[in-house]
This record gives C-alpha cells, sequence and structure tokens, in this order.
C-alpha cells in the first residue's frame, strides 16, 4: 500500500494552488457577493486557458484504455487530488471552469470517433473557453432519473426533442447539452437516449438561470425543449448492440465523477477546518483561553474525519484507474465525505461563534456551498441505495 | 497511491482468513467465551500457522511483512473473535514488546496508562489472560513489570482474553525508554485495538447482511425494507472508513505515529455504532444468545474501555494537531 500523492501529480497542483488562492477564492466570493455566475466572457476564463488548465477532469479527460505501457492509469487519482485542491479554493468557481465537463463524458463513453471530433475537439481549441452540459434531471424526475419524461421520437432523419431540464451546471453557456430523454415512457431505462443538442437550436431555450443557498459561482440553468429538431447523426448509441442501454452508460460516468465529489466535499471542509483552526488560535487566548480547551476535542474531530473522507475518495478513484468495478467505493465516498464535510463546516461556525453566522467569514459560505454536494451526482440516500444493491440486493429503486 | 497487497501479504492473509474459520468462529467462540480463555492446542496452531511471529514489535528482515498487513491479519482474526484473537496476539506482541525494553522474558499482559507515576492499583477490568505478570507502559518511556494478584471477574465482554482485576503486588522490574520506542509502542497498541474493532465491525456487518436476506418481515426480506436497507448500509460505509483510516496509519506507524490515535478513536466510533446496529436489526433475536451480534457488541464497548480508552487517544490526537 502506498498513501502518498503521487510526486507526479505535484506540478498541477501547485498551479492549481496559486490559480486557487490568486483567482478561484476572490472571484467566488465576488460571485457569491453578487448572487451568480461570472459572465462567460469575463476574462478569467481566458486566462485559465491560457494557463493550459481544463474544467471537469482538470488537466486530461478520461483515457477509455490504460496507458500504452499497460500500466494502469491514473487519471481519476490524479483527478480526485486536483478537485480537492480545487474546491479547497472555491468548488463554485472549479465547476464552472471551461472545459468538456460532465456533457464531454458521455460523449467520450458512447460517441462515434465523428461525434468525439465534433463535439470534444473544439475543446482543444484554446482560443475561447466553451463548456457543455449535462441534462437529465427534470422537474418530476430528480433522483428518480428512470422517470424521465423528455419526449425523443423520430420524424425523419431528425430527432425532435421535446422537455423540460432542470438544475443544468454551466447551462446557459454551454455549446451543447446532452440532453436525456425516452423514445417510449412506457419502457423504463430500456426507452432512454441521449442526444446532443448545441446551443442555438431552435426550439432550445435557456428558460432561467437559479439563484441558489450556495455554490454561486457555478452557473445553474433550466432548460426548455419544444418541437427541438436535431439531426439524426446528434445520437449517441451506447456501445452495446440492440441500444437501450443508455441510463447504464450515464450509470458510468457516475463512478468516475463521484469520487470527484466526494474529493470536493473534503477540498471544502479543509477549508472550513483551517479557518475555524486559525480563528481559534487568533481569538482563543487571555480571558477566552478556556474555548481552547473546548473547541481542540472538535478540531482534532474534523481533522481525522477528513483524512479519513479523503481515503474513501482515493480508493474509489484507485479502482477506478485500475478497471476495478467502483461504483460501490464510489457511492460509499460520496455517502461519507458529504456529511462529514458539513459537520466540519457546521462545528467550524461554532468555533467562531457569532462571528460564524457573519457574511465576513468565510466559513458561513462554504457551510452554504457545502450542502450541495449532498444533494449533487445522487444524493446520500441514493447512495445508499446503490450500495444496499450491490451489498445485499436491495431491489426497491432502481436508481443511482 | 495503491491499496493493493503484495503476494506475500495476500499470502498472510488468506492465512489468517483460514485459521480464524477453522479455530476461532462459531462454536469455537462461544466456547472460548465459556471457558474464559483458548486451549493450548488453539494456540499451538496459531503459532504452527505462523501467525504469532508477525505480532512482534519490530520488523523482521528476513520477512518483512507490512505494518497495514498486520493490522489486516489481526482484524481478520477479530472478524471471527475479537477477543480469542487479542488473546493470541497479544501474548506474543507483549513478549516482543518486553524484548525491545529490555526486560526479561516472562509470560505478561500488557496495561497502557497515561503517567506510570501516578497509575492507579487495582486495574478494575484488564484482558490478562493467565498472565501473572503486566507490562506497563506510559508514552512518555517509562515502564514496569508489575507482579499482579488477579482475581477473574465476570465481565461485559472479552471473557476469552482472561478479564480480570489486577492488584499491584510488586514492582519487579522498571525503566525508562526513548520516546521514539515508547511512541512506536504505544502507536501499536492503538493500531491493535483500531484492528480488533475493525475485525468485529466487520464480522458484526457481515452476519447482518447474511440475515437482512434471510430474515423476512411483512411478506419480504428484511434487506428489502428501505429503513433496514440504509442502516445494514451505513454499517458498512462506516466499516469502510474507519478501516481505510487503519490501513493509512499503519502504513505511516514509522514516520507519524500519532496517527495511531486517530485509527483508534474513529475504530471505536464504528465499532459502536455498527455492533448496536446489528443487534437492532436482528431485532429480539439479536438480543438473545442464539445471535453472535449481541456478544460483538459488548466485546466492542469493553474492549474500547482499557488502555485508556477514547480519552486518552484524543488527548494524543489534539496534541499532534497543536504541534501542527
Amino acid at each position: 500500500m502506498n498513501f502518498e500523492i503521487d510526486p507526479g501529480f505535484e506540478n498541477l497542483r501547485q498551479m492549481i494552488r496559486m490559480l486557487g488562492r490568486e483567482r478561484l477564492r476572490p472571484l467566488g466570493l465576488e460571485a457569491d457577493a453578487q448572487g451568480g455566475a461570472l459572465s462567460p466572457e469575463h476574462p478569467f476564463f481566458q486566462e485559465v486557458l491560457d494557463m493550459g488548465l481544463t474544467g471537469g477532469f482538470l488537466g486530461k479527460t478520461p483515457k477509455e484504455r490504460p496507458d500504452d505501457d499497460g500500466r494502469p492509469r491514473r487519471t481519476i487519482r490524479r483527478a480526485v487530488v486536483m478537485a480537492e485542491e480545487a474546491a479547497y479554493w472555491d468548488r463554485g468557481m472549479a465547476t464552472s471552469l471551461p472545459g468538456p465537463g460532465l456533457g464531454g463524458a458521455p460523449v467520450m463513453l458512447m460517441g462515434t470517433p465523428e461525434q468525439k471530433g465534433r463535439w470534444l475537439a473544439p475543446f482543444k481549441d484554446r482560443t475561447r473557453p466553451r463548456w457543455s452540459a449535462f441534462g437529465m434531471t427534470e422537474p418530476g424526475a430528480g433522483s428518480d432519473v428512470a422517470r424521465i419524461r423528455t419526449r425523443i421520437r423520430e420524424d425523419g432523419d431528425q430527432l425532435v426533442i421535446d422537455g423540460e431540464k432542470v438544475f443544468i451546471s454551466n447551462g446557459a453557456r454551454a455549446s451543447f447539452v446532452v440532453c436525456w430523454g425516452t423514445v417510449d415512457p412506457k419502457a423504463g431505462r430500456e426507452g432512454h437516449r441521449a442526444v446532443v443538442v448545441e446551443a442555438g437550436t431552435p426550439g432550445f431555450e435557456v428558460a432561467k438561470v437559479e439563484k441558489k443557498m450556495g455554490l454561486c459561482a457555478s452557473e445553474t440553468a433550466s432548460l426548455v425543449f419544444s418541437d427541438c429538431r436535431v439531426p439524426k447523426e446528434n445520437l449517441l448509441r451506447p456501445k452495446r448492440a440492440g441500444g437501450g442501454d443508455s441510463f447504464k452508460e450515464a450509470m458510468k460516468t457516475f463512478d468516475m465523477t463521484r469520487p470527484m465529489v466526494a474529493a470536493m466535499a473534503v477540498g471544502i471542509g479543509q477549508a472550513a477546518l483551517d479557518e475555524a483552526t486559525r480563528f481559534a488560535r487568533e481569538n482563543f487566548t487571555g480571558p477566552a483561553a478556556w474555548r481552547l480547551a473546548r473547541v481542540e476535542d472538535r478540531l482534532a474531530r474534523c481533522r481525522r474525519k477528513l483524512e479519513m473522507g479523503r481515503l474513501y475518495a482515493w480508493k474509489a478513484a484507485w479502482q477506478g484507474d485500475h478497471k476495478q468495478p467502483n461504483s460501490l467505493a464510489a457511492s460509499m465516498a460520496k455517502a461519507a465525505t458529504a456529511p462529514i464535510a458539513l459537520e466540519v463546516a457546521s462545528l467550524g461556525m461554532e468555533v467562531l461563534g457569532e462571528a460564524g453566522g457573519g457574511t465576513d467569514h468565510l466559513i458561513e459560505k462554504l457551510f452554504r456551498d457545502v450542502k450541495a454536494l449532498d444533494i449533487v451526482e445522487g444524493t446520500g440516500q441514493i447512495q445508499r441505495i446503490v450500495i444496499a444493491r450491490r451489498m445485499f440486493g436491495y431491489k426497491g429503486n432502481r436508481n443511482g | 497511491m495503491d491499496f493493493s497487497w503484495t503476494e506475500e501479504e495476500r499470502m498472510v492473509l488468506d492465512t489468517a482468513s483460514a485459521f480464524s474459520v477453522r479455530f476461532l468462529a462459531g462454536e469455537a467462540e462461544r466456547r472460548h467465551e465459556a471457558d474464559g480463555g483458548i486451549s493450548q492446542a488453539v494456540r499451538d496452531t496459531f503459532e504452527a500457522f505462523g501467525l504469532g511471529m508477525l505480532a512482534a514489535t519490530q520488523m523482521d528482515p528476513e520477512m518483512p511483512v507490512s505494518w497495514e498487513a498486520r493490522c489486516g491479519l489481526l482484524r481478520s482474526l477479530s472478524a471471527a473473535d475479537g477477543a480469542a484473537a487479542f488473546s493470541l496476539w497479544m501474548e506474543s506482541w507483549t513478549a516482543s514488546a518486553l524484548g525491545a525494553l529490555g526486560a526479561a522474558d516472562r509470560p505478561v499482559a500488557f496495561r497502557l496508562v497515561r503517567d506510570l507515576e501516578s497509575v492507579c492499583w487495582p486495574a478494575p477490568c484488564l484482558p490478562v489472560g493467565a498472565a501473572e505478570h503486566l507490562l506497563v507502559l506510559d508514552p512518555a518511556g517509562r515502564w514496569g513489570v508489575a507482579r499482579i494478584a488477579h482475581e477473574r471477574i465476570q465481565s461485559l465482554g472479552f471473557s476469552a482474553a482472561g478479564p480480570a482485576r489486577c492488584g499491584l503486588v510488586a514492582w519487579e522490574e522498571e525503566g525508562q525508554t526513548e520516546p521514539a520506542l515508547a511512541q512506536h509502542l504505544v502507536a501499536q497498541a492503538r493500531l491493535w485495538m483500531a484492528a480488533i474493532l475493525l475485525g468485529v465491525s466487520e464480522g458484526a456487518t457481515a452476519y447482518t447482511h447474511r440475515y437482512i436476506q434471510e430474515r423476512v418481515t411483512f411478506g419480504q426480506p428484511l434487506s428489502q425494507h428501505q429503513g433496514a436497507a440504509f442502516l445494514a448500509s451505513d454499517m458498512a460505509i462506516r466499516t469502510e472508513g474507519a478501516g481505510l483510516l487503519l490501513q493509512r496509519s499503519a502504513w505511516a506507524l514509522e514516520s507519524d505515529p500519532a496517527l495511531a490515535a486517530s485509527a483508534y478513536v474513529e475504530a471505536v466510533e464504528s465499532a459502536l455504532f455498527v455492533t448496536n446496529t446489528a443487534v437492532q436489526l436482528l431485532g429480539g433475536h439479536g438480543y438473545m444468545k442464539d445471535h453472535p451480534v449481541e456478544k460483538w457488541m459488548r466485546d466492542a464497548r469493553a474492549f474500547s474501555l482499557i488502555w485508556g480508552g477514547v480519552d486518552e487517544a484524543l488527548e494524543a490526537e489534539v496534541a499532534s494537531g497543536r504541534a501542527e
């Protein structure tokens, strides 16, 4: 066993640390103060591209096969280390970085070489920032994704899409959205298909950009598709013959991204812990010294839980890199770390006392930001359903 | 980062697993509990399997087995019976600790204390087996070998490890070792206890997961009720996390021995949650002695009280945080 961070990750990590301190943190606070994401035209996004960084997997999109020399890849391990570092500075800003991101992943997993060339290759052009989006959630189908109602029907050589999508990250600025819908609502998952819809396609509109409790730097949009027509070539076909496994393909995306979300939770928690520790050491002196003894147990608990959280994420990433089934570890990582990070932020606020509730301390923002991580990419309850299904054959809910 | 075992480590773990299934689990567990100890035959077999030699304070250059693999081994034994595992493991380890401290060889049990100077007697409830001597160690490196008057008592848990009230008869040997060795030994003791608690948690989780798939309530297996399924999932989540922290702390034993206190506290917390949940999910059956889960719950609670328990480990954890 080995619990060191690969020395090969260090340069990129240092780069993200610098970017985090100089830009992600201050810009994240700015976005939080204004209650919404930075404009896509903000010069920061071009700066990021000029540095050679990409959002989503931060530096590299996942490879489909182990590296050519036959050794296991390191993609997901690198991604969790960078995700933690970036989220430490600002999770909302980290997910707003331009790059193929979540929408790119299904194209990577299910796309033909032509489709990859069409939608992923443009991200190599670094002269302007681009985003993509992943459109699965609907107003009536959140965790219960098998119930999605967006209709996809054939009409000649076109696909016609009708439906609504909500909570779509980068949805208003994406150059394309991978839109999940059904060709037959009665067929359940068998009827699910994923279609790429490019921005500007007639019938595709951004209905609303959400106002949120936290993560303000990350754009969240509601999308409407009405009689939206795209060529049939925009359908992403699952690799298995016969089709119908799009849902499983979507779930594979989660096996890669859930460890990253777990690592992000750890990053936010670590930022809260550092803030609380600094506050305690600076302020609990003299007549307030008695408080140091009270809070030290809490701080030690937070440190321990975060270290454990990091290990959950690392293990899921390591398994993924070695092509071992990692759904169980990924779900455990996500289920465990989000509540840990919230607890750390919450205990951290107790350390600050009344000052913790004001907006002039970072910790109040972290508390709001971190709550989202127990909801996005499968709530804690969905993770438990995945775990129960894998470990002892729970059949009650088929999602996750 | 790398979470894999080497071939040698896997062999050691397989051996431990084979031994515990044959000699510690099932009926043997209740017999050892009733007897208040384990037979010489089982001890001899433990040695014959080559497992006792791994319960040492130093790495054998001839056969370097990592600390994380040793913890895995002890965890595997404890998944069958934590009390028997403690008894087998600590007998060998304490003998090795005596050697490391330069004390005379004799059968001893172990007691970790906060401060040797102010240690209280009698020790009200310690697992000491048949030992007539106690090796007492504090984190500052003060140690002593005490001859004890031990009185076998009924205790909440760890009956197979010989619970006794131990009075001090006389100090037979005393010494002061360098802080590095003391830290190393204290960290090992905490890792061993964490491994035992993790093993108990793992055994309880596996047993419960099997049970809820067989037990039918309201027309379907208990595992299909979401309220039960979520609790059973949480057992696995908690055990996994504490186990990872144990592996990480064992891996860092030489470089960061203070981390062992963290692994210990987490192992205690998760074991108390997991074993209680096991009894809860088995319901009335869990409360009866026909199933082992009630014993595991008692063992987890009793084991996590000795050697200063959570408070002293937390104190060490806080101190290491202060130093950062």
